[in-house]
């Protein structure tokens, strides 16, 4: 790499030099396909995220092609780059950005928009498509957003959407081709437009009604009417890296991971991870033994993590924890096992664990009252929930986090007050073992977060509510625990929940505001310290667009969304037939225990 | 046993803190499959300590890690299976058991030599003299409990400026950190600090009333 004197001058300097274990640097040469992977976020995030290790890997098994990694800097760094005059680099060969022949930017959460900007920004990079020639690379963005990234469709030349791991092999071996054939970028992007999981935004023409909905999305120069995501049908025979990066600092998750399956059966409906990954994939015992015994080899890692949306729902879960902790105890591996559900955080699976650290839990009930959850189809009981929690204090963990949303669907105070009084029960559970049972006074956070509506999920079509109703509703809770010594309350910004809701469902007129935005200063806004409410609205105002439209409105059942032209699978009336359950508080089964017709029955035979 | 090992970090390893090098030698030992020792008790951890915590942003060429291996093991292999596993900028350049009793390297080390290196050579040079030739040099040192004025001058062991220019300064019980030592040749010189680069060459040991590196095994153990 080549010498970069600002670096010694930041804080944490190792987010910006590379270096890890398990880094791929490839030689250059003139035929070699240049990959950027762009992560919208600083490192110690960028590098924890799972998925972007599986791209990195499908990427560099091409021969032709070599995948290098980019992170947005923090503050610090951004200001001495910009006071050296110096453009954002890939950290394995130190090359600036716009050397690269497609940057590809993983878009997790709404409020990482304005550190794409940054980072095409700090490129050199001009950020709108229309206004990049033949010169720039490729400007390519995947991850959940991207099925719904409207706002960013000006800035974007072709979204990936759904499994990435094909996807992104396909693009960039239709890079390597177009390079060779001396392809304009309009030609490339025609052979891309009309493929699975390629969406090129520029080919779609989207029209507003007078009162400011989409009118109508049209698809332009033979682009097709919608655009599928792509679902990867084999995990088990997919792609997956065994030499993960280990980092040389900290970073947030820390830890050698397999992936038990992709996918979610249980269908919550304010879930939007559950309707886009579906249907479930799984990999079998054998599988994921082989893959965590060489994670462990390649990272020399103390622990390794069996990761997928709901660990508790796999099949052989049990079997695997027997199967892993016979072959990793003897190296000193410890196993832990995230987003557990309540209703399956039984006592052997502590004990199976063995030596994890028992100090805290954390539950996501995620709402206050039964007929509220019913709503949400989050089938969980008050009773699995105490029933979980002793059996969490009688094994010794004393700290437990329980989550919930606030200004779900059909809320009322009632809802508010049950959770206050959920949190009440939680305590007594520990006081209700019998003395020789109970270890260390427990202690409980109750974590709320406003709830956001999402794409593709049944609700959809909801209003937010106002964030003066969410500060009302946050001090109801507050106010029912006041005299809860054992219990603190952990509510989150508003504000932030509110642009959230703004960006999940907005349009592509929010381009020009999330430009103004960054103009001003918006970079890192998932970050407290970083987040500017003024400087949004001020932002929304000189676009001309109401933040309200977009976050609080209720939408028509006919309404056309800004993304209606993406294909998830998952098809619109089912979605429509779950928000009407919601309200008459009915619930839907688990599709593993029986197709409920979701719309993906030609991929998964009804057999999630 | 216990192994003694000489290892040097340089560009990206350079970047981290003294507990990330303590985590990364650990994870590069398990990668490597080595036979290491762990700790007994409810959360066990490798049997590893360093002579001398590193700030982020010092390079080396002869820090010092102490690591407890099984009794089977020959250190000659050390090295090379180390390296093999080691993120590229960590290198281990020699291994040898340690003598029965002798103590850790962190007990043993009581001075660090370090090489400089500036744009200017020649203003480094006459500074490092002029800062030696001094009987007494007060400074302010910051410690957990404070600032304390202090004397410098003891703390300077030896200057030499063939072949470049190298200092050697107490470590250890009384460390003087490099980047106190750039402000002071900053000071006396007239000059920036940033001017001024260190790597620290090595880590040394008082036997028989000389420096030598703490390689070097104590004479009265076998
Ligand atoms: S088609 Fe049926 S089984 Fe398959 S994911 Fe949808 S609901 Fe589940």
């Amino acid at each position: 790499m080549t010498e970069r004197r600002w670096i010694s001058k930041v804080n944490k300097p190792a987010r910006y030099v590379g270096g890890e274990m398990n880094e791929i640097i490839k030689e250059n040469a003139p035929d070699l396909t240049r990959f950027a992977l762009c992560f919208p976020d600083v490192y110690e995030v960028g590098m924890s995220h799972l998925g972007s290790r599986i791209l990195y890997e499908a990427v560099n098994r091409l021969p032709f092609a070599a995948c290098e990694r980019a992170y947005a800097p923090w503050i610090d760094a951004e200001q001495e780059m910009r006071k050296a005059g110096e453009r954002l680099y890939a950290l394995e060969s130190g090359d600036t950005l716009d050397k690269f022949d497609v940057l590809g930017f993983s878009l997790q959460y709404e409020l990482s928009y304005t550190n794409v900007l940054l980072m095409l920004d700090l490129a050199g990079l001009p950020l709108r498509a229309c206004e990049r020639t033949e010169e720039h690379p490729l400007i390519t963005a995947g991850g959940p957003c991207a099925c719904h990234a409207e706002p960013l469709a000006p800035f974007i030349d072709v979204f990936m959407l759904g499994d990435g791991e094909e996807t992104i092999c396909i693009l960039t071996e239709a890079v390597k081709e177009a390079k060779e054939k001396g392809l304009s970028r309009e030609q490339l992007l025609d052979r891309l437009c009309g493929m699975e999981g390629f969406y090129v935004p520029s080919r779609y023409e989207v029209t507003y009604s007078e009162t400011g909905q989409v009118k109508a999305i049209t698809p332009v120069a033979g682009a097709p009417k919608s655009v599928r995501r792509a679902i990867l049908t084999d995990l088990e025979h997919a792609v997956f890296p065994t030499k993960q990066l280990v980092p040389n600092t900290g970073i947030v998750h820390d830890r050698a991971v397999i992936e038990l399956f992709r996918g979610c059966t249980r269908g919550c409906r304010f879930c939007q991870a559950g309707y886009l990954y579906r249907p479930v994939r799984e990999r079998t015992v054998d599988t994921l033994k082989e893959q965590a015994l060489e994670a462990v080899k390649d990272t020399g890692y103390e622990e390794i993590s069996m990761t997928s949306l709901s660990s508790g729902d796999y099949p052989c879960l049990m079997e695997l924890i027997g199967v892993l902790n016979g072959a990793l105890k003897d190296k000193m591996v410890s196993l832990s096992l995230p987003s557990l559900r309540i209703d399956s955080f039984v006592k052997n699976y502590a004990e199976g664990i063995g030596e994890v650290r028992k100090s805290g839990l954390t539950f996501a009930p995620e709402a206050g009252t039964q007929r509220l959850r019913d709503a949400i189809n989050k089938n969980v009981t008050e009773k699995d929930l105490l029933r979980t929690v002793s059996e969490a204090f009688e094994a010794g963990y004393s700290t437990i986090k329980l989550y919930f949303m606030l200004g779900l669907p059909t809320e009322t105070d009632e809802d508010l007050l049950g959770i206050a009084d959920l949190a009440t029960k939680v305590i007594s559970a520990y006081y209700k073992l019998p003395k020789e049972k109970r270890t260390q006074p427990p202690s409980v956070t109750v974590s709320v977060s406003p709830f956001v509506p999402k794409p593709f999920t049944p609700f959809q079509w909801e209003p937010q509510i106002s964030r003066e109703e969410i500060e009302r509703r946050q001090n109801v809770i507050k106010q029912a625990l006041r005299t809860q010594k054992r219990v603190r309350f952990q509510s989150h910004n508003a504000g932030v929940s509110h642009m959230e809701a703004i960006f999940a469902r907005g349009d592509r007129r929010l381009a020009d505001a999330l430009e103004a935005a960054y103009r001003a200063g918006a970079r890192m806004d998932g970050w407290y310290e970083c987040f500017d409410y003024a400087r949004w609205q001020d932002a929304l105002a000189s676009a001309g667009l109401d933040g309200a439209f977009y976050a609080n409105r209720a939408r028509e059942e006919g309404e056309t969304f800004p993304y209606d032209h993406v294909d998830i699978g998952v098809s619109r009336n089912y979605l429509w037939h779950e928000r009407e359950k919601a309200y008459a508080a009915n619930t839907t089964k688990d599709c593993r225990q029986g197709c409920t017709g979701c719309g993906l029955m030609n991929v998964c035979g009804g057999k999630a | 046993m216990k192994i003694l090992v000489k290892f040097s970090r340089s560009g990206a390893l350079c970047m981290i803190s003294h507990l990330d090098l303590l985590r990364t030698v650990q994870r590069s030992l398990r990668r490597a499959e080595l036979p290491i020792l762990y700790s007994q008790g409810f959360n066990p951890h490798p049997i590893l300590s360093f002579a001398q915590a590193m700030g982020v942003g010092l390079e080396t060429e002869g820090d010092y890690f102490a690591v407890g291996m099984e009794d089977t093991f020959d250190p000659a292999q050390f090295c090379e299976r180390f390296n093999a596993c080691a993120p590229s900028d960590l290198m281990a350049i020699a291994a040898r058991k340690m003598a029965n009793k002798e103590r850790d390297p962190m007990a043993r080390v009581q001075a660090a030599r370090y090489r400089l290196v500036s744009d200017n050579e020649q203003a480094l040079v006459q500074a490092a003299k002029a800062l030696f030739k001094k009987t007494e040099y007060p400074y302010t040192r910051k410690t957990k409990s404070g600032e304390r004025e202090s004397d410098m001058r003891p703390m300077l062991l030896g200057l030499n400026t063939e072949n470049g220019v190298r200092i050697t300064v107490t470590c250890g019980d009384t460390n003087l950190p490099p980047a106190v030592l750039a402000a002071a040749l900053a000071h006396v010189g007239g000059f920036p600090a940033e001017n001024i680069s260190f790597v620290r060459e090595d880590l040394l040991t008082m036997i028989n009333g000389e420096l030598e590196s703490v390689l070097c095994p104590p004479l009265e153990m076998d």
